[in-house]
């Protein structure tokens, strides 16, 4: 009886997240500094209707890859967020935790303030808006090769966090370095990498995000079982016959194909993927990750939108950079959840 | 003797009242364009106040002596900043300094720059390759051992932030001689380029630079006329942006007043600001559509560059019509772009090029000098 009036309250949470995820999709395409009628968007999304090709353009070229990158960075970022909770046994790990950011840093910085002569020399412009990601890229593959080849030759799971949190301090020592000896234009575009972005990324580059995010999900959705286990502790998942060093090595490929791809193409963005995998723990009060991935991906994507609808301050003529907005968006979120349930739920 | 005491007595009387109000419009009157500086001349010694010289600075001056070398110092102004001049050897810390020094014909006293790569003068070139000229660094990385070897009569700085008040007290406490330059915050062309004057007061060549100068009002002026019956002011988008953000000069700014002057008519040109701003990609792009001419394209040569970086910029009309100018025709082979040399201190050289940008009806040159219709 109790069993099925909790899948009953699970099925119309997730309907109601489903709804709430449409809604404010569409509200994040509706908003922006240009006032555009509600029908003029329908009609340029379903391309029926005589819409002024520049007000077609903003909505498909510019509003709807946002919305989009906004909801694979919040599902991506969430579902690793989780991934990492789990697997260290930690409420504060987060997508960045193996120090993926800072390696995508590392990149980013060696491109923008490395060797500014290589951008007037033109090498920048033969890959255009492609170097920062490709470099954030490489740099994040970089720190997950360390890990992975640390973790299948050490068992203990929290000397890889040590190295991870190791490997990510010295990338952020060299940034460092480098951000001492950069000039001030230098350090300007540096810094707003380091804010975040989700409108620059175009439609040709939601080509490589969207499948890139997808083979994450996918491998994440594998995990689910082991996962679960290794709640239980590392010990208790081996006596219960899971091969521990293939389940981590799993996982922290798909943890780096999704935090990586996103701050390649948006720049580290904070905060969603320690909090929102807590989120979902408080509203559907499990641990099974059966229940937990599917509510990640939901709620990373609500805070994502909204965060994004908020930075757009709909009506002026700038916006704020999203990584202060999802901060300041779910840090209130959390505290009222807490508040609420006395004690932040234990992973 | 005594009037000599008598006259550095009122030279610092004067400073005083000078740091107590140092309101705009008494500025105002120096010179005929600038703000940021003001000239008092008391006998033989000069006094040089520059006034706010950085962004947002308020109520701030720095006053500078400069004392001919073939004098002594006199005891009342032992304690203050001093220049002895004419200056013979110049470290500057901004290219933007060559192209003043360069114009008044002094170039060889530059012995010190910040950035070598950025350099385009060919005498400091030529100096750099031979090891006479040396790479002092910059900001927060300045090589003040380096400097102190060097023995300069003079170190041109500027600043961006209150910050560089830090550098300034660094070097007068290792007594190098370092004054402020803040030419880069006149709102106006000529107001930048009548820096010229402050200058040439180093060099005791203020009546030369003076000339000058007035050369290039006549010039800028009469070149400004000729726009001043155009009935058609194309509207003009400038700058690229960096991810979302979209940086753009205020529309009360140096290159809004330039562009008004060309005959042109700025996107942003009622903003209040005299400095740049951010406005989102999508508010930019919708202004850029109504857009006749792009100039100002970042590091950008061709207009592929630009589709490269963000192929989104198709919807642009004056990036389809391919009506793209950049300002960096003359870039040496380190990445220097030579407009932020002369460009300041040349002021009509840009107006002719933008004239001929918004105006080629007008005919007023054959060939551009910094800018580039891009492909």
């Amino acid at each position: 009886m109790l069993k099925n009036h909790l899948v009953t309250r699970d099925f119309m949470l997730f309907g109601m997240l489903i709804l709430l995820t449409i809604l404010l999709f569409i509200l994040d395409i509706f908003f922006g500094s240009l006032l555009i009628p509600f029908k003029t968007i329908l009609q340029a999304l379903s391309g029926t209707g005589n819409v002024n090709p520049e007000i077609k353009s903003i909505i498909i070229d510019f509003r709807l890859p946002k919305a989009i990158t906004a909801v694979m960075a919040g599902m991506a970022l969430s579902i690793s967020g989780l991934q990492m909770q789990t697997i260290f046994r930690n409420p504060l790990a987060g997508p960045y935790v193996l120090g993926i950011s800072a390696g995508a840093s590392l990149g980013v910085a060696i491109l923008v303030l490395g060797f500014s002569s290589v951008f007037t020399l033109g090498l920048f412009t033969i890959s255009g808006s492609w170097a920062l990601v490709i470099v954030a890229w490489l740099g994040s593959a970089l720190v997950l090769f360390l890990i992975l080849a640390v973790s299948v030759r050490i068992k203990d799971i929290l000397t890889i966090l040590i190295l991870g949190m190791l490997f990510g301090s010295a990338s952020s020592a060299v940034v460092n370095i480098l951000q001492y000896f950069s000039n001030e234009s230098m350090l300007k575009s540096f810094v707003i990498w380091t804010m975040g972005s989700l409108g620059s990324v175009t439609s040709s580059q939601l080509n490589v995000l969207i499948p890139s995010v997808l083979v994450g999900l996918v491998l994440s959705f594998l995990t689910v079982k082991s996962l679960d286990v290794m709640l239980l502790g590392e010990q208790y998942a081996k006596s219960m016959g899971l091969r521990v060093r293939n389940a981590r090595f799993l996982v922290f490929t798909s943890t780096s194909i999704l935090a990586g791809s996103i701050t390649a193409f948006c720049g580290p963005i904070g905060f969603i993927g320690i909090a929102v995998p807590h989120m979902g723990r408080l509203l559907f009060k499990t641990a099974r990750h059966k229940i937990l991935i599917p509510s990640s991906l939901l709620l990373g994507s609500i805070v994502m939108l909204f965060s994004d609808i908020v930075s757009q301050m709909p009506g002026y003529e700038s916006t704020l950079p999203i990584n202060s907005v999802t901060a300041l968006v779910g840090i209130p979120v959390i505290i009222w959840i807490i508040l609420k349930n006395r004690k932040f739920s234990s992973v | 003797m005594k009037i000599q005491l008598l006259l550095i007595f009122f030279l610092i009387i004067g400073l005083h009242s000078c740091d107590n109000q140092p309101n705009k419009k008494n500025k105002a009157d120096f010179n005929q364009y600038a703000h940021g500086f003001h000239i008092v001349q008391v006998g033989q010694i000069t006094r040089l106040d520059v006034f706010n010289p950085w962004e947002n600075a308020r109520n701030f001056t720095y006053s500078y002596y400069l004392i001919p070398k073939s004098i002594a110092i006199p005891d009342s102004l032992v304690n203050r900043k001093i220049i002895r001049t004419p200056v013979e050897k110049v470290v500057v810390l901004s290219t933007t300094h060559i192209g003043f020094i360069e114009k008044l014909g002094f170039e060889s006293s530059i012995i010190g720059v910040s950035g070598k790569d950025f350099v385009t003068n060919p005498t400091v070139r030529k100096g750099i390759e031979q090891g006479l000229v040396h790479d002092v660094g910059y900001d927060q990385n300045l090589n003040y051992e380096l400097l102190l070897q060097m023995k300069p009569d003079l170190v041109m700085a500027y600043g961006i932030g209150s910050d560089v008040a830090s550098h300034l007290s660094k070097m007068n406490d290792l007594n190098i001689p370092v004054v402020i330059n803040a030419e880069y915050l006149e709102e106006t062309p000529l107001g930048r380029a009548e820096w010229l004057i402050f200058t040439g007061s180093f060099y005791n060549q203020t009546e030369h630079a003076q000339l000058v100068f007035n050369k290039i009002v006549m010039e800028y002026d009469s070149l400004k006329s000729l726009v001043a019956k155009s009935s058609h002011k194309p509207i003009v988008l400038t700058g690229l942006p960096y991810k979302d953000n979209w940086w753009v000069p205020g529309g009360k700014s140096y290159m809004a007043n330039m562009i008004a002057d060309a005959g042109g008519d700025y996107l942003w040109k009622d903003n209040p600001s005299r400095e740049s701003f951010v406005v989102s990609l999508e508010s930019a792009i919708v202004k850029a559509t109504q857009a006749e001419l792009w100039i100002n394209t970042g590091q950008t040569h061709s207009i592929q560059e630009i589709m490269e970086s963000d192929e989104r910029f198709k919807i642009i009309p004056s990036l389809q019509m391919k009506m793209v100018y950049n300002d960096n025709k003359q870039m040496n082979p380190t990445g220097g772009n030579e407009v932020w040399e002369t460009g300041a201190a040349n002021p009509q050289d840009l107006l002719r090029d933008l004239i001929h940008i918004f105006h080629p009806e007008i005919n007023t040159t054959s060939e551009f000098h910094y800018y580039q219709k891009l492909n």
